[in-house]
């Protein structure tokens, strides 16, 4: 009887160590989760760059233009790569680099788009450009955002 | 690659289990992001990822950042991420076994 209960109170403290380690690596997968977090307002910003970007070409001058367009590109960057000022580089994969290619085609479209309205001099394509720019932004930001999460619990091996 | 279920004791040590969770979630961690998540100083955390170093289970590289401040990024290797799933699955497996053999009232 004895030897019963002390077999059952070796499994129970084996038990809850396993628990408690698998609580300890779902709490690590929060943190990481949350140092990714923070990149939803940079999604925002530069979001509302690039819709300012595009529709800045109204002005028509070259030299906006070419501002406009740097200011574009490096929105671009920021949108769909990783700033190494979270601490973390996330697990990529092929999912992820056909993400990147087929937002960046997404958001150069766009402003390519934005060039067409100011060539034909339609105003109103290069704001509603604008408009497109900063929602997919943040939508394919977001979209990044997702996968990068994904790679985090995969990564575990899911310790649920 | 299909991982078994192995309780690896240099794995389970607490602060080095942490160190592995936080670079299962990843490609590299930084090492002061790394320090900021165990809230430890810089020597403990540097005498895990020796031990861990030492297992083959983690190299890390310095890279310098914009700022021109150099940063060390830790990273698993392939066996260091293996080890830690299987220890992962060792740990559920354990969770399963107790979870059935524990006698329910009445029965």
């Amino acid at each position: 009887m004895t030897e019963r209960k002390e077999v059952v109170m070796a499994d129970d403290a084996e038990r809850d160590d396993a628990m408690q380690a698998l609580a300890d690596v779902r709490d690590q997968q929060g943190f990481v989760a949350q140092r990714f977090a923070t990149l939803r307002r940079l999604y925002l910003v530069t979001g509302l760059v690039m819709g300012a970007a595009a529709a800045i070409l109204a002005v028509g001058n070259t030299v906006v233009v070419v501002v406009a367009m740097i200011v574009y590109m490096i929105g671009v960057i920021y949108t769909l790569g990783t700033p190494t000022w979270v601490g973390v580089v996330p697990r990529d994969g092929v999912r992820s680099a056909g993400q990147v290619f087929l937002g960046a085609f997404v958001l150069l479209a766009i402003f390519a788009l934005a060039l067409v309205g100011q060539q034909l001099r339609l105003w109103w394509l290069y704001v509603a450009a604008g408009v497109i720019a900063l929602v997919t932004a943040n939508v394919v930001g977001r979209w990044r955002l997702a996968t990068i999460r994904r790679g985090i619990v995969d990564g575990a091996g899911d310790p649920r | 690659m299909e991982s078994t279920a192995h309780f690896d004791e240099l794995i389970h040590a607490p602060y080095r289990l942490r160190i592995c969770s936080l670079l299962a979630a990843a490609n590299a961690v930084e090492f002061g992001t790394l320090r900021e998540a165990l809230g430890v100083s810089d020597s403990v955390l540097s005498k895990h990822l020796s031990s861990l170093s030492s297992a083959g289970y983690v190299r890390s590289s310095s890279a310098a950042s914009v700022t021109h401040r150099r940063r060390l990024w830790v990273s698993f290797t392939p066996a260091g991420r293996l080890a830690f799933q299987e220890h992962v699955k060792a740990l559920r497996e354990i969770l399963a076994t107790t979870d059935e053999s524990t006698p329910t009232d009445g029965s």
